[in-house]
């Protein structure tokens, strides 16, 4: 078995065979015409036009939303006057045909966006392409269509994309990238789901497979060019992975799986109660926040709150700095679509992010990153700190501060020292309402976790990064293939290491939370509640499952099974107790 | 023929909707109304000369807008930059 890591774009495993959709390739029809064929290839390119807008439209009348406004605009660059006009133009003065024109106009406008720095207008560029394609095939039909037959009111089968063949439904498409228009017709054709080499979450691709709710996962990258068809895959959407020839056993694991997600989601709708064991055990679930498109989500499945936000994202895109305003509108935005306490993590990013930092380092991992940078960058922490403390004016006792990397007490006053100078300066320039707000450190680095009753004096609260503590402490980087599977983030060390931090914060009566993807997996969230833990924060999607499952068991039942796992040898007998107590097959 | 410099201030910049929206919007005047930016002179009543401006936030761009409805026309698009394309900030 093969596994292949992407993104999630929307959510849901599916399983089923591989069909490898394969760049559509197309001759354009010659490119020379004579001056007396002019007029109808003028025609061709009008009836092209006339289809392709027929087609959208049946296309708009199975969408909503989003889906549908990105679909209209297409049908609007099929309208554009100005091209029209270009390529009539091209084939009068040329004296081409109609889908040698098509093709040059739009490769001069998509030429544009090719040069573009911009990652989100180069997504647009799949959307240019496929418009294209279809016209250039279109005319070219028109054109074949008339040069065999002089008798033009004959009907005329129009040339039908790979995507509504029949052998396609049932499938997991697999392709380099696709437009929006393409994934309604895959979905018309039933797929499974879709895998996407390039792609991204904000692709026109991902939103409409969202909105028709099929499985997608992108930027799964060029290991997909060695999948041939009719192999089975699996798209587990949870871990943002294809599988590709799995054994029977996992095929009917993920199909038991999927058809047990379709009945919960029948049943049950998103639930507005609070997550309670079966015996009465208040556990808080929030939710892991990068984008504000994940807000609707967040708050659709009732999180109390949001245990992590991650900031970096806000230095994407090659901007170093993100200045203080935009900040500002970005944390406005964030405490206005949410609800309760709101965590917000300090730039987490390694100095390859920084303006002018060119020294590669050999190991970013153990590098200038996090609190470490930060400290050296002033400018970059004071104006991030700047526009949380002014937002605590408005939005009062909701912020808190989480400082990520930390493996010293040191880092820890000197951050408070930053924190108590820019609060005096925003004092001076008339901010007098500027609260101080709760200050907690990531424990990811096993230093901390260690020292975790020391750290516990220093600060207000701890937030457990389990992703990070594993890899440092297990020793694996989770995406090297020849070690990524010794990534245990259920190791019985994790384990023991968490129960140490949770005594730790007990004593010292600050709270911890889990903001790591143990605490959204169902084994995960049963240890860390048994161990004490009373936080966790996880992504949108898994918010509803884990809160199902806690109402499911009770208190004594979690505490049972994390008793027991902090004894045993290693990961599998983790597993083999999850399955006992909790009688999972 | 007026002229005029603004600045995009929504996030995600001139992509598809706001570049739709943009062009919908002038088409309903009757001037000519053309975009100038990094060198290129686009029609601002063409969505593909306007999306593949690739116009981000920050960027500036000069409108070129001439004919008899020439001030109503400036006035609409500047309030529809500055309203942010009446988007969410995506």
């Amino acid at each position: 078995m093969n596994k292949l890591e992407g993104l999630t774009a929307s959510d849901g495993s599916a399983v089923g065979p591989l069909f490898i959709r394969e760049q559509s390739s197309y001759e354009t029809s010659s490119k020379q015409v004579t001056l007396g064929e002019v007029p109808q290839e003028i025609r061709h390119y009008q009836r092209a036009l006339e289809a392709y807008e027929h087609e959208l439209e049946q296309l708009l009348i199975k969408l909503r939303g989003t889906a549908s406004e990105i679909i209209k605009s297409q049908s609007l660059i099929l309208q554009d006057e100005q091209i029209k006009g270009e390529i009539i133009n091209s084939i009068r003065t040329n004296v081409v045909s109609a889908s040698y024109a098509i093709d040059q106009v739009y490769e001069l406008y998509i030429g544009r966006l090719r040069d573009s720095a911009s990652n989100l207008f180069r997504q647009r560029i799949i959307d240019l392409i496929t418009i294209k394609d279809r016209l250039v095939k279109l005319a070219a039909a028109y054109s074949e269509h008339s040069k065999s037959d002089e008798q033009a009111d004959t009907k005329l089968e129009l040339p039908i994309s790979i995507d509504s063949t029949p052998q396609i439904r049932g499938c997991i498409v697999v392709a380099r990238d696709l437009s929006p228009t393409e994934v309604v017709q895959l979905s018309e054709s039933k797929v499974m789901g879709i895998v996407l080499e390039k792609g991204g979450l904000t692709a026109h691709a991902a939103i409409v497979a969202q909105s028709l709710n099929i499985p997608c996962l992108v930027q799964i990258g060029t290991q997909i060019q060695d999948i041939s068809s009719r192999r089975i895959g699996i798209i587990d959407g949870e871990e943002g992975v294809l599988l590709v020839d799995p054994s029977p056993e996992t095929i009917q694991e993920y199909k038991t799986k999927i058809s047990d997600a379709q009945v919960a989601k029948k049943k049950i709708k998103p639930t507005r109660l609070p997550a309670v064991t079966k015996d009465g055990e208040r556990v808080q679930v929030h939710a892991n926040i990068e984008f504000i498109q994940e807000l609707p989500m967040a708050s659709s499945y009732r999180a109390e709150g949001i245990g992590l936000v991650r900031t970096e994202g806000l230095l994407y895109g090659g901007l170093t700095h993100k200045s203080e305003k935009e900040q500002d509108v970005y944390y406005r935005r964030l405490l206005d679509d949410s609800t309760g306490p709101v965590v917000i993590r300090l730039f987490d990013v390694g100095g390859d992010k920084l303006h002018g930092f060119t020294t590669e380092e050999s190991n970013p991992f153990l590098g200038w990153r996090g609190i470490r940078m930060l400290l050296d960058e002033k400018e970059m922490l004071h104006s991030q700190l700047r526009s949380i403390l002014k937002c605590t004016q408005d939005y009062p006792d909701r912020i808190r501060i989480l400082v990520p990397m930390v493996t010293n007490i040191e880092e820890i006053h000197l951050l408070k020292e930053e924190l108590s100078i820019v609060k005096s300066e925003l004092i001076k320039e008339g901010f007098t309402q500027v609260q101080d707000v709760p200050l907690g450190i990531m424990v990811e680095v096993p230093a901390v976790a260690v020292m975790a009753d020391k750290f516990a004096k220093e600060v207000d609260f701890f937030s457990i990064g389990t992703n990070d503590l594993t890899q440092y402490t297990l020793a694996v980087d989770r995406t090297n293939d020849q070690v990524g599977r010794l990534f245990e983030h259920d190791h019985p060390a994790i384990w023991k290491l968490v129960q140490q931090i949770q005594l730790a914060a007990q004593n010292e009566d600050i709270e911890v939370s889990v903001c790591g993807e143990l605490a959204s997996t169902l084994l995960g969230a049963s240890g860390l509640i048994g161990l004490g833990i009373r936080n966790l924060s996880m992504k949108p999607s898994a918010i509803l499952s884990v809160k199902k499952w806690i109402h499911a068991y009770t208190l004594s039942e979690f505490e049972l099974f994390a008793s027991k796992i902090v004894k045993v040898q290693d990961r599998e007998q983790v597993h083999q107790l999850f399955s006992t107590i909790f009688h999972r097959s | 023929m007026i002229r005029k410099k603004v600045t995009i201030k929504n996030s995600s910049g001139l992509h598809a909707r706001p570049s739709a929206a943009l062009v919908k919007l002038s088409s309903s005047f009757k001037s000519d109304f053309f975009i100038h930016m990094y060198g290129y002179r686009v029609n601002g009543k063409s969505i593909l000369g306007v999306m593949t401006l690739a116009a981000e936030q920050g960027a500036e761009m000069e409108l070129e807008i001439d004919g008899p409805d020439e001030q109503a026309c400036l006035e609409a698009v500047e309030e529809l930059i500055n309203q942010k394309f009446g988007m969410k900030d995506e």
